[in-house]
């Protein structure tokens, strides 16, 4: 599992936005409980060459799934992803910038959860 | 000191500057299309081929030097959004998720270098120089 990502996991749990109600799962999705956070990591662009290094610029994405019906709940906790990570530094990566100004539905999933997503770039300090 | 054909230079200054700048716009929509070609033939996922069927890149050249291409897919399809950004969903390698981004972040990195190579063709192309 990626270290970074599981990073991103604690930054999020040490803001209270992942909590016992809300856990996080990294790089897979889990048919349970309905809410939950799970980050995917996206790959990005190849590295930055700046003189002698190679700048990694990763990307990634973050869905907030409620249960049937709290489309509003997905939603706010997506938003408390955004502001928490948005100009946030993670484990040797700083500059992650969301690349949306708010959440966007992209649910339901099969089972009529709702799901809200929002994207971020990063960069390697 | 007296500077010969200084009409003529400032002449061939002219256009090797307006060149610069139609090159480089020009190239740049030509990026666009390069984008917008390997996200539809590589990895948008196909179903009906109705999302496929909805690429399309417009340019907008305003007063120079300003450009913008714009890449779209989706209009009029409501499920475009989801197919681009559900990443718990199977596609057909190598169709993916992040169908556009992918195809933006390939090739990104040698971009500015292909406009800036356009852009200096065209300047010397139009100022009579090689």
């Amino acid at each position: 599992m990626s270290v970074w990502v599981d990073a991103i996991a604690s930054h999020l749990t040490t803001a209270g936005v992942v909590t016992t109600a809300w856990p996080a799962h990294k790089l897979g999705v889990h048919d349970s409980p309905d809410q939950s956070i799970t980050i995917y990591e996206t790959g990005g662009p190849e590295p930055e060459q700046a003189s002698d290094r190679r700048w990694r610029r990763p990307t990634f994405q973050v869905v907030a799934r409620a249960a049937v019906g709290e489309a509003q709940a997905a939603n706010l906790k997506a938003m408390a992803v955004l502001t928490t990570l948005d100009r946030a530094s993670v484990s040797g990566f700083d500059h992650f910038r969301a690349t949306q100004s708010a959440p966007f539905p992209i649910g339901p999933d099969p089972l009529g959860r709702p799901l809200f997503a929002v994207n971020f770039r990063a960069g390697e300090t | 000191m007296a500077i010969l054909n200084i009409e003529r230079v400032l002449d061939q200054l002219r256009r090797w500057g307006q060149g610069f700048f139609d090159g480089a716009a020009a190239a740049q929509v030509e990026e666009a299309k390069r984008v917008m070609l390997l996200a539809r033939d590589v990895y948008c996922p196909i179903d009906t081929g109705a999302l496929r069927g909805t690429a399309l890149v417009t340019a907008e050249l305003r007063e120079l030097p300003l450009a913008s291409a714009d890449i779209r897919f989706g209009d009029g399809i409501d499920y475009a959004v989801f197919v681009h950004e559900r990443l718990d969903l199977f596609h057909q390698p190598p169709t993916q998720a992040k169908f556009l981004q992918r195809a933006v972040d390939e090739l990104s990195p040698q971009m500015t270098v292909r406009i800036g190579e356009g852009a200096v063709a065209a300047a010397k192309s139009r100022a009579g120089t090689t």
